[in-house]
């Protein structure tokens, strides 16, 4: 690996993921033409948070991403059967709460908003 | 004369149909293990004559004493020795046939344990053929052929023996040893393989019967919750929504007989350790269904979406496939009273939560329709390009459609984290409550809409005899269920049991209300009883009108509903466990109230 001063390291899917993460309040990771990450990013509309939306589908390496999360979500390595969608993935304040069942059962036993309020996505 | 009675018994033996008919007339009568125990000691004491008469006769056949010992031997098989007085389980040797060793001694015998009479002869004989072939059943198949076999083996030996002992005053009686050997020989075959062609027949009859009860109760199960027979998707996904279907109708009942449990352990008192266990069983109950349509998701979301496991009242309702988690709350929260300040705020925010997440769900539910409209309607409707549509766009819908399970899940998974809330933010008693009112409701849209399958469709336009006559009485009966079906020409409709039955449950309850209002407000200090001593005007025509409605459409069924002789009206009520109060104390009031006799028993 060339260690030049002025190109940028090639950082893993997973350095890039957390990056992303812990760059805004709330992110979603999600994919454009998918109707659950609708659904999660109506939610949020809903509460009045505004959450910072990846589209793997139109970043060039939203593959690796994918797999990425994968890995961070715990479904196994290449060796499992295929994951179902990924995607929407949520973090909040950096850290991970999971994929949509996660997000709905933290709103429902009401840890969502305490979470938000934490993250400094929610001021009321 | 010994030879005409042993033509006969040589001609019962020589007719095996008939003696096996013997046989089944005497199995189907009495099971073989009854017989030891009737006949008894006379049984023993002919058997063992007839022990003794082999005995001495086969002596008699046989000159020498190892044929002899080997037959006995042979015919022995089990334990027993031949000088042997029977022991409780006399040895089946086919050979005991009294009608083969005493016809030489039978007959001069008359004065014996053992009648002379042919048919007490037969009698024995078909005894001794059942004990026989009881004891073949008993035993295993093998032994039967080893028994075969070995008599097989000893008739050999016999006839060997027979051929080589040339002794002539023999002779005579040795031919017709080997006749009746063999004989003996085609009425133990015939015996056997009609009693194990018996055998398969009667396995076959218990095991159709077995099937056709399963049929019924599926049938009956399925009919009760007012499903469509036959209305099967296609033949991949039948058997994963039959199973569903078969195994949420056991589910229902699991619940019922939960909710009953609950019941009475709420009213039991008992203390609150009891209780939570019982509380923790039911969420866990419910958790269980998620499961089971979690799987159904998975086999077809078709089924779960358009609802065709439910009744037709809950289709209504249905939103993703079950319940709508806000509406329940809403309809708890009242019921709930009294809660602490802070459960109602949990309580709202959980309703308020559940709301915002349902509406979420429904968004990207209707985004998913936008999409597959898209996609379906791609590209030029107008075109024959049909093919081109098929290859790659219905590739794409395929995927969209296959979103749908997605939301199914996440709307259970709501579902499933609700019901935990609040059992979380409730105590144990209330949860209790909670739980057996969510069944309650549940149970009275299953009844609405098996009121509404059976209601009588006779309407006729021109000339309607409405039965209530007053149009304020009929406005009143809108509100029930099916009141709108009392508008009838004139002959009585035929109500099934059910509509009878909810009909009599509102009445009581109705009729309870009432009386308690009347007895509360005749007995309370702050008593707003008017001069008259009638209860406040606001309250009372409304029950009253109620009460005259349901009166009315019971007095209406009255043609379905057996009368007695003294011209009351008996309904068969099952308990309603919900209801054991209330109708103890509406039968103590009826006839204070409303002057009618009515007996009302309880299953």
């Amino acid at each position: 690996m060339p260690a030049a001063a002025t190109a940028p390291i090639v950082e893993s899917a997973v350095a890039r993921v957390e990056r992303l993460a812990s760059e805004s309040a709330v992110v979603v990771f999600s994919v454009s033409s998918c109707c659950m990450c609708h659904a999660v990013k109506r939610l949020f509309c809903g509460m009045g948070v505004h959450p910072t939306v990846h589209e793997l589908d139109l970043d060039p390496r939203g593959r690796e991403l994918e797999r990425a999360l994968a890995r961070l979500l715990g479904y196994g390595p290449a060796g499992a059967p295929v994951v179902p969608a990924v995607v929407p993935v949520v973090f909040i304040g950096g850290k991970l709460v999971g994929a949509m069942d996660r997000v709905m059962a933290a709103h429902i036993n009401g840890s969502l908003v305490p979470l938000l309020k934490e993250a400094g996505a929610l001021w009321l | 004369m010994g030879e005409t009675s042993s033509s006969t018994s040589h001609s019962r033996q020589q007719d095996p149909s008939l003696l096996g008919y013997g046989f089944h007339g005497v199995i189907a009568t009495s099971t073989p293990a009854n017989f030891f125990d009737q006949q008894g000691a006379a049984y023993f004491g002919e058997l063992e004559e007839a022990f003794m008469h082999q005995v001495t006769s086969l002596r008699r056949t046989q000159q020498s004493a190892t044929i002899s010992t080997a037959h006995h031997g042979d015919t022995k098989p089990f334990p027993t020795a031949a000088t042997a007085t029977p022991t409780a389980r006399p040895p089946p040797t086919l050979d005991i046939f009294p009608a083969w060793p005493m016809r030489s001694v039978h007959t001069p015998k008359d004065g014996s344990n053992l009648t002379a009479d042919s048919t007490d002869d037969s009698e024995s004989s078909s005894k001794n053929n059942s004990n026989h072939s009881s004891d073949q059943l008993e035993a295993a198949a093998n032994m039967a052929g080893q028994f075969d076999q070995v008599s097989q083996q000893q008739q050999q030996q016999i006839l060997h023996k027979n051929m080589a002992t040339s002794s002539t005053p023999k002779t005579g009686k040795t031919l017709d040893a080997k006749q009746t050997i063999r004989r003996l020989a085609q009425n133990r075959e015939a015996a056997r393989k009609s009693r194990l062609r018996k055998k398969a027949y009667i396995l076959q009859l218990e095991s159709s019967k077995l099937k056709l009860a399963q049929m019924e109760q599926d049938m009956q199960r399925a009919r009760s919750q007012g499903l469509f027979l036959g209305g099967a998707p296609g033949a991949n996904t039948s058997s994963g929504t039959a199973m569903f279907d078969v195994e949420y109708a056991r589910w229902l009942e699991d619940h019922g007989r939960r909710m009953a449990d609950l019941h009475g352990a709420l009213h039991a008192h008992l203390p609150d350790g009891d209780l939570r266990a019982i509380v923790d069983d039911t969420l866990t109950h419910h958790d269980e269904l998620f499961q089971l349509k979690a799987v159904a998701a998975k086999s077809d979301v078709f089924h779960l979406i358009t609802g065709v496991w439910t009744t037709p009242a809950e289709r209504c309702f249905l939103w993703m496939g079950g319940f709508r988690p806000s509406d329940l709350l809403k309809t708890l929260l009242p019921q709930l009273d009294p809660l602490t300040e802070q459960q109602v705020v949990g309580i709202c925010s959980l309703q308020q939560s559940s709301q915002q997440a349902e509406e979420a769900l429904s968004q990207g539910l209707e985004q998913l329709h936008h999409s597959l409209a898209d996609t379906m309607a791609g590209g030029s409707l107008m075109d024959d390009a049909d093919m081109s549509f098929m290859g790659g766009q219905m590739a794409l819908a395929l995927g969209k459609l296959a979103n749908l399970e997605g939301f199914v899940i996440q709307a259970d998974n709501l579902r499933q984290q609700t019901l935990h809330q609040m059992h979380r933010i409730l105590t144990i008693r209330q949860a209790a409550r909670c739980f057996l009112a969510i069944g309650q409701y549940h149970n009275r849209l299953r009844a609405l809409s098996s009121l509404w399958v059976s209601r009588p469709r006779e309407y006729s336009s021109a000339g309607t005899k409405e039965l209530l006559g007053s149009s304020q009485v009929q406005s009143m009966t809108d509100g029930l269920p099916g009141g709108k079906c009392f508008k009838r020409n004139g002959h009585p409709p035929r109500y099934r049991s059910s509509t009878i039955l909810s009909y009599t449950d509102s009445f009581l309850m109705y009729l309870l209300t009432f009386a308690y209002a009347r007895a509360s407000i005749r007995k309370g200090p702050n008593s707003t009883i008017d001069q008259r001593g009638n209860l406040p005007t606001e309250f009372f025509p409304k029950i009253q009108g109620r009460l005259m409605a349901l009166w009315d459409a019971i007095v209406t069924m009255k043609a379905t509903i057996p009368v007695t002789r003294k011209g009351s009206i008996i309904i068969l009520m099952p308990i309603r466990h919900e209801l054991t109060d209330v109708t103890r104390k509406a039968v103590a009031a009826i006839p204070v109230t409303l002057d009618i006799p009515i007996v009302i028993f309880y299953n």
